[in-house]
């Protein structure tokens, strides 16, 4: 039972509570509209680079520092080069999304991918959320996933049909596409979400005692310290620009 | 002891299927029980009975009294009736309210908030007896089927409930993996549980059965003890839509004619990750058109990835197909093949029938597309419901507009995958049905099945696929039957290996 021991309790590494989480999504989702200068812009967006590497999601972390990195080297030439009137509406357009809105869409990826749906409800429940709320918010954790895998089926199936961008079918009524995608997609959402529902209630998803979590739900020292360096960031960088 | 007195039952949504009529039943504490009957017959709607979610998730009209241990079931909670009565479903997707097994597996317990420490324990024990040690601690999304409906078993042990309701658990299960559940049950069994089963696939657990219950249009008809029901002869199972009891040792059916047209198959070569193993390497192969031709092999041995090749739905796939003198690569092969996914769903997109194959026309001339339709729809028996909304149709109706869909494209390669999980007799028959049809009008067709039966009636060829690689092929003649056979019981036998050690 060694390795049994070992698997319930390897999570002793970096691991935040999941309110935490909830607290940096919302440092970070603030700070982003505090429109300042580039050194602040970075420590916004170095808080979920720096939790994507603590989770080994080095690939989309790969992807966000490049995206990033690329968003600020264009608005650092942006005034120096001259672009045509709708190619710069378009450049300032995804700048302004890649700096502005992607670090909280990252943080959202980082807490989606880090935290279990069992450890949300618990750590929700404590912060005294109903479960009117917690519940179908943990489903939502459950369904990104599979909304992925019936997407991904119904692509290919659309595929197959060659029902796609760009046909000729395509010209005569481009909205279609969406519908054809979204009307399947939507039917086995529901269908899905019926079974889970079922399923988890035969288990006590009801049950209205206090529950308990295998992994402990909690605040450690690693909150404290990730709290104190994303704040000294913060505020180092929006106070005292090295720029 | 659980007791129905003169229950019945009817959903709120008004559906005729499926509800249940004066159903009379007592079930001792560690029976273990079947209910079979064909889809309709109203027996996941009796499981449901029982583990409580009627009438308390599935709302309707019902009448009679349902009684565990003296007590109404419908006095307590779910969360209550869910501590002594642990329930598995049909469709390993679907159940899982974690991402990672660890936590499914303690889910339960979680909620009835046992100390962490016996929830640990029984973590330990369960995985422990259902022999899942290696599973723990995964995402439930890189699971196959088989692995994720182990872990439903385990998730439902891990509460210690009295009594176990599953329905139909074998639906997406491969042969292999039917002998781990066996294992569960054999398991359960041996603790002294009652075990309770909603099943089309009958041959697995007949012989662990202490009663067999026939159902049909929501009553009980027949009652079996396990040994009277195995010597029910096959045609009178069929005749009551019943699966059959030994499905490996039947007679082809269908006889080879292997017209001088071929498929050729040059260079096959596909990997998911870049300069990462060959998922499928087929280098030459040569196959008869206008057959059913039989894939078959262990899960994981690249038969889905072979039949996404085959239809074009990896861009990077290399090779080619020729036919009729003509050279198909990954891109052209979408114009020629289609495949008919496990989950119909998934590929009706319109509004109405004769919308869907109307979509898949050029749309050059719309009249001499809809009677071009409506000559399809008529060869399908569909012409009656050529306005209805595809998604109100029954799923072998679904599986023929997909079909239909296909016919009017001029797609000339077919490929069915899982066409039968989940079907009884009857429909599974429809499905041989549908398969022929194609076959006459010329269609060479590839099917992806665990479903011996389905292979016995149907196929013309096999063609067994083993570590990405062709291992053999050929015509369903009497040395392919010995093949399959010795296939199957390799199967069933590496089953049982997993379960006890």
């Amino acid at each position: 039972m060694e390795q049994l021991q070992a698997v319930v309790e390897n999570r002793t590494g970096f691991c935040l509570d999941p309110r935490t989480k909830l607290l940096l999504m919302a440092v970070v989702a603030t700070a982003e509209f505090l429109y300042s200068h580039t050194a602040f812009m970075i420590a916004v967006a170095m808080i979920p680079f720096v939790l994507f590497l603590t989770n080994r999601q080095y690939k989309t972390a790969t992807v966000f520092f490049c995206l990033f990195a690329a968003g600020l080297f264009v608005q650092a030439i942006q005034n120096s080069v001259q672009f045509p009137m709708i190619v710069n509406m378009l450049v300032v357009l995804l700048v302004g999304l890649v700096l502005r809105l992607f670090p909280a869409f990252m943080m959202g990826a980082y807490i989606i991918k880090s935290t279990t749906a069992s450890e949300c409800i618990t750590a929700l429940g404590r912060m005294h959320i109903g479960r009117q709320i917690t519940i179908p918010l943990s489903v939502l954790f459950r369904f990104i996933p599979t909304m992925q895998e019936e997407s991904a089926a119904i692509k290919d199936a659309m595929r197959m049909r060659e029902v796609q961008f760009g046909t000729k079918k395509f010209w005569q009524n481009p909205a279609a596409l969406i519908e054809y995608r979204f009307i399947p997609l939507m039917i086995s959402v529901v269908k899905i979400g019926d079974d889970l529902s079922a399923a988890a209630l035969t288990r006590g998803l009801d049950n209205p005692v206090r529950r308990t979590n295998i992994t402990k739900v909690g605040f450690t020292g690693w909150d404290l310290l990730a709290v104190l360096i994303a704040g000294a960031a913060l505020l180092s960088t929006y106070f005292f620009s090295p720029w | 002891m659980i007791e129905l007195k003169d229950v019945s039952f009817t959903y709120e949504s008004g559906e005729t299927e499926n509800n249940l009529s004066h159903i009379n039943l007592t079930i001792q504490d560690g029976e273990t029980i079947l209910f079979c009957g064909e889809s309709g017959c109203g027996k996941t709607t009796l499981t449901r009975l029982i583990n409580g979610l009627i009438p308390h998730y599935y709302g309707g009209k019902l009448t009679g009294q349902v009684l565990l241990d003296g007590k109404e079931l419908k006095d307590y909670p779910l969360y209550q009736i869910g501590q002594r009565v642990g329930s598995v479903f049909q469709n390993p997707r679907t159940q899982f309210y974690n991402v990672d097994t660890t936590s499914e597996i303690v889910f339960g317990c979680e909620n009835m908030a046992l100390p962490v420490p016996e929830m640990r324990k029984r973590l330990e024990e369960t995985a422990h007896s259902l022999k899942l040690e290696k599973l723990l601690n995964r995402s439930l999304f890189a699971l196959s089927g088989g692995e994720k409906q182990k872990i439903a078993c385990a998730s439902a042990d891990a509460i210690r409930p009295d009594i176990f309701v599953l329905d139909e658990p074998s639906s997406n299960l491969d042969i292999a993996t039917i002998e781990d559940l066996i294992g569960v049950i054999r398991h359960w069994q041996s603790e002294k549980k009652t075990v309770i089963v909603a099943e089309h696939r009958l041959y697995y657990l007949v012989p662990y059965a202490d009663r067999i219950f026939y159902m049909k249009h929501g009553s009980i008809v027949r009652e079996f003890t396990g040994a009277e029901f195995q010597k029910l002869p096959p045609d009178e199972l069929q005749g009551m839509g019943l699966r059959a009891l030994d499905p490996f040792h039947l007679s082809p059916e269908a006889a080879p004619k292997l017209a001088a047209p071929q498929l050729h198959i040059k260079g096959f070569q596909f990997s998911y990750e870049k300069h990462g193993p060959l998922n499928v390497d087929i280098p030459d192969l040569t196959l008869p058109q206008g057959e059913i031709i039989g894939i078959i092999g262990n899960n994981g041995a690249g038969k889905s990835t072979f039949a996404r090749c085959l239809c074009g739905l990896d861009k990077k796939a290399k090779g080619v197909l020729e036919m009729d003198g003509a050279s198909y690569d990954a891109k052209q092969r979408r114009h020629i093949s289609y495949m008919v996914m496990q989950d119909v769903n998934h590929q009706l997109f319109t509004e109405d029938v004769l919308d869907e194959l109307m979509l898949s026309m050029d749309g050059e001339d719309e009249k001499a597309d809809t009677a071009r339709a409506k000559e399809i729809l008529n060869s399908l028996d569909l012409l009656g419901k050529a306005k209805l909304h595809p998604m109100s149709l029954s799923g072998g109706e679904k599986q023929r507009v997909a079909i239909g869909s296909a016919i009017a494209s001029d797609k000339k390669v077919l490929i069915f995958d899982e066409p039968t999980s989940g079907l009884d007799y009857r429909h599974m028959l429809e499905v041989s049905d549908n398969l022929n049809r194609l076959k006459k009008m010329g269609k060479s067709l590839f099917l992806i099945t665990h479903d011996p039966e389905l292979i016995y009636k149907c196929c013309t060829y096999l063609l067994f696929i083993q570590g990405s690689k062709v291992l053999w092929h050929r015509p369903m003649d009497g040395d392919a039957v010995g093949l399959l056979r010795a296939f199957f019981s390799r199967k069933q036998g590496a089953g049982v290996c997993n379960a006890s050690g």
